[in-house]
């Protein structure tokens, strides 16, 4: 079994990829493929659901910073939620909780996206 | 003692002495302290502990300017103020630390020194009391338009309610402190980390592509960084990698002039305009080169940080090392490539030289009362000799021994050319030695460049007759010695092959005595040189073999005579080094 597993659904506007496993090395080009085929199917409203990562480095982190803008010039976003300790711990140490909007669940920021909807209309 | 039992203990007290009014307000300022105190001791953040004082002050010392000053670092700051909103104070008055230092504990514009005094008229403060933890000036109340008068016991309370809040502001500052450096280390060992983890990514690369994907990808990371494009300078010129922007894929001439820019340099300094506008329009803001052998190898080209903050110097040392990182693995994926074509080229030496073995006699022809013995030692992986002995129908033995001129590849293709026409055309009965040598000649003429040639010694030898006709074209002369230790040289020919089209050749013909040894050899051999410099030479050739005549076998001097050369050079070899031994036997088998 490989170091990280990207399982992906569709839940109301929001396009979610669970990551488990590892980021890191051997596996960040594995995690850019799941990102680019979300993109590439035109879904720019990406929550990364972070419950099964337990480790990400900075090339991963180079991975949402390589998209971010064409998703939010397709008025987009890229979310992330629940994180788990470490995770949020390197996040937060480079800075990226700044960045990007952190939710405790996938049902907070699955909400969050329903009124950012609703705001549009 | 619990809060609440402190409390009830102070309204116990209070109660009781009602009638003292002094003893009432003490009691009451008491309280305040207490209240204070479990306030600050709750309070999380620095916010709170200003508010909390600043409101314990005025209600203490009612008045219609409060501010709280804050000394950070050196650096003074007005957080929290009650009635300055109009007339911000002017920090920049604030004194140098020295007027500071020895202030009272409450401080009255009266009895401020000068400086001091400036700056309190300006925001119009009438009283300052400065805040201590561990003997360290953190802070300061300042007080205006004082709407009590400050006596002795109101000053004393002011100076504990400052002790208090100095302490509880001294633990804040330093755990603010403390958590600022504890996220820079934690920085440093994620950069650390990444660092070490790069490494391993970079020597997994074995493109140079996946060297831009991992130095980008990190980079983009750890800085917030949405563009990334790489360019390449020198032989592979050209856009070699681009993230985070749609690529149209054009690229101007950049011409040269990019030699190096070794540290990170934004747009706007960077002296090359072709370079400036491909930038500007592509939001690209930074510059870097990755260079090894001291010549810059590719230009990175890095967009802005997102959160607005500049690429600052305690970011280089992590980039620098990136970046060095990077030149270090193009330098190893180049010499990577280097080695693989050496390493090909050896094996397709090593096969030329499979070839060039298969082609020499597998097994020596066993003629009768004759006794051979042969050896050849490539000097390096492929040479330039080659020896063959074909036996004819007639029961007669053709041998050859050559040198073809250069080394290596061509060397062993011209030598495969000659051992092939020789083979075919003793094929044909009724050609002369003479007749061969000189279509062999032609051939070999034709084949090569106008600068090879092949120098050779090539013989028929009769077993019956007992004689052997031979042309030596060029070759080094072999020495026979006959039953009697009489020795001469064969130099009977012509010129060396492949070089005159029309060169004509001589043969001939020597009787070949019972006992008589043949030498055969190639210059490998006579010219073998020891540590000074000296030539092993003919003239010892054939005194060894004068020596070695008693020797039982063929085989038995040709290894001597190998072992004493090689020795005499101390075991270095020159050239391919080629022996051929011929004897007939002494007493027919």
């Amino acid at each position: 079994m490989s170091e990280l597993q990207v399982q992906s659904a569709d839940k109301q506007l929001v396009h979610i990829l669970y990551p488990q496993g590892f980021i890191n090395a051997h596996t960040v080009q594995d995690f850019e493929r799941s990102i680019q085929a979300a993109i590439d199917q035109q879904k720019y409203r990406i929550l990364i659901n972070c419950q099964s990562l337990s480790y990400i480095n900075s090339s991963g982190l180079g991975v949402l910073m390589g998209v971010i803008e064409e998703i939010q010039e397709q008025s987009g976003y890229l979310w992330l939620s629940n994180m788990n300790e470490t995770v949020y711990h390197i996040f937060d140490t480079l800075g990226f909780t700044h960045l990007f909007k952190v939710f405790p669940s996938e049902d907070e920021a699955i909400r969050a996206s329903e009124s950012c909807a609703e705001d549009e209309s | 003692m619990t809060h609440n039992h402190y409390s009830e203990l102070i309204r116990h007290v209070k109660n009781a002495a009602a009638s003292d009014r002094s003893l009432s307000r003490r009691l009451s300022e008491l309280i305040s302290l207490n209240e204070l105190v479990t306030s600050l001791q709750s309070s999380k953040r620095v916010d709170d502990v200003l508010d909390i004082v600043l409101l314990t002050i005025l209600g203490e010392f009612p008045s219609r300017v409060g501010a709280m000053l804050i000394r950070d670092d050196g650096v003074w700051s007005l957080p929290r103020s009650k009635g300055l909103k109009s007339k911000p104070a002017d920090l920049a008055l604030m004194p140098e630390d020295h007027v500071l230092r020895h202030l009272e504990r409450v401080v009255a514009w009266a009895d401020a020194p000068e400086e001091l005094q400036t700056f309190m008229t300006h925001a119009g403060f009438e009283w300052v009391v400065p805040m201590h933890s561990e003997h360290r000036l953190v802070g300061m109340i300042a007080l205006g338009g004082c709407l009590v008068k400050a006596d002795a016991e109101k000053c004393s309370l002011l100076a504990t309610i400052a002790d208090f809040a100095g302490i509880v502001l001294g633990n804040h500052l330093y755990r603010t402190h403390l958590e600022i450096s504890n996220r820079q280390l934690q920085r440093r060992i994620f950069q650390l980390n990444t660092l070490y983890e790069i490494a391993g990514s970079f020597a997994r690369c074995y493109e140079r592509e996946q060297v831009y994907d991992v130095l980008a990808g990190n980079l983009m990371g750890h800085f917030f960084i949405s563009r990334c494009v790489v360019i390449e300078l020198g032989e592979h010129a050209g856009l070699a990698y681009v993230k985070g922007l749609r690529d149209d894929g054009s690229l101007p001439d950049l011409g040269t002039g990019i030699s190096s820019l070794r540290r990170l340099a934004v747009r706007d300094q960077i002296d090359h305009e072709p370079l400036q506008s491909y930038m500007r329009p592509r939001r690209l803001k930074y510059a870097v080169t990755l260079e090894f052998d001291g010549q810059a190898r590719a230009v990175v080209l890095l967009g802005s940080r997102l959160d607005g903050r500049p690429l600052q110097d305690e970011d280089m040392d992590f980039l620098n090392s990136l970046i060095h990182q990077a030149g270090t693995a193009l330098e190893n994926l180049a010499l990577q490539v280097e080695l693989l074509e050496k390493k090909r080229m050896e094996k397709e030496l090593e096969l030329a030289r499979e070839i060039q073995q298969r082609l020499l006699p597998k097994v020596i022809p066993s003629i009768p009362d004759y006794d051979l013995s042969v050896e050849m030692r490539p000097y390096q992986h492929i040479g330039g000799d080659f020896y063959d002995l074909i036996p004819l129908s007639d029961g007669r033995l053709a041998i050859c021994m050559a040198d073809v001129s250069g080394k290596s590849l061509p060397a062993s293709m011209i030598m495969s050319t000659t051992q092939a026409s020789l083979r075919a055309l003793t094929s044909f009965a009724g050609l002369s030695l003479v007749e061969i040598m000189q279509r062999l000649n032609a051939h070999i003429f034709e084949s090569t460049q106008t600068n090879k040639y092949v120098t050779m010694f090539f013989a028929i030898l009769d077993p019956r007759r007992n004689e052997l006709s031979y042309i030596n074209a060029g070759h080094n002369r072999p020495i026979l010695i006959d039953a009697e230790g009489k020795s001469r040289e064969l130099d009977c020919g012509g010129m060396v092959v492949g070089m005159f089209p029309s060169a004509c050749y001589q043969t001939e013909t020597v009787h070949f005595e019972k006992g008589a040894d043949l030498l055969v050899f190639t210059d490998g051999l006579s010219e073998i040189v020891d540590e000074s410099g000296e030539e092993f030479g003919e003239l010892r050739l054939e005194q060894f073999l004068l020596q070695h005549r008693s020797m039982k076998s063929a085989d038995e001097l040709r290894c001597a005579l190998v072992h004493r050369v090689l020795s005499f050079g101390a075991q270095k070899m020159i050239d391919d080094l080629t022996v051929m031994i011929v004897r007939r036997r002494a007493e027919d088998g």
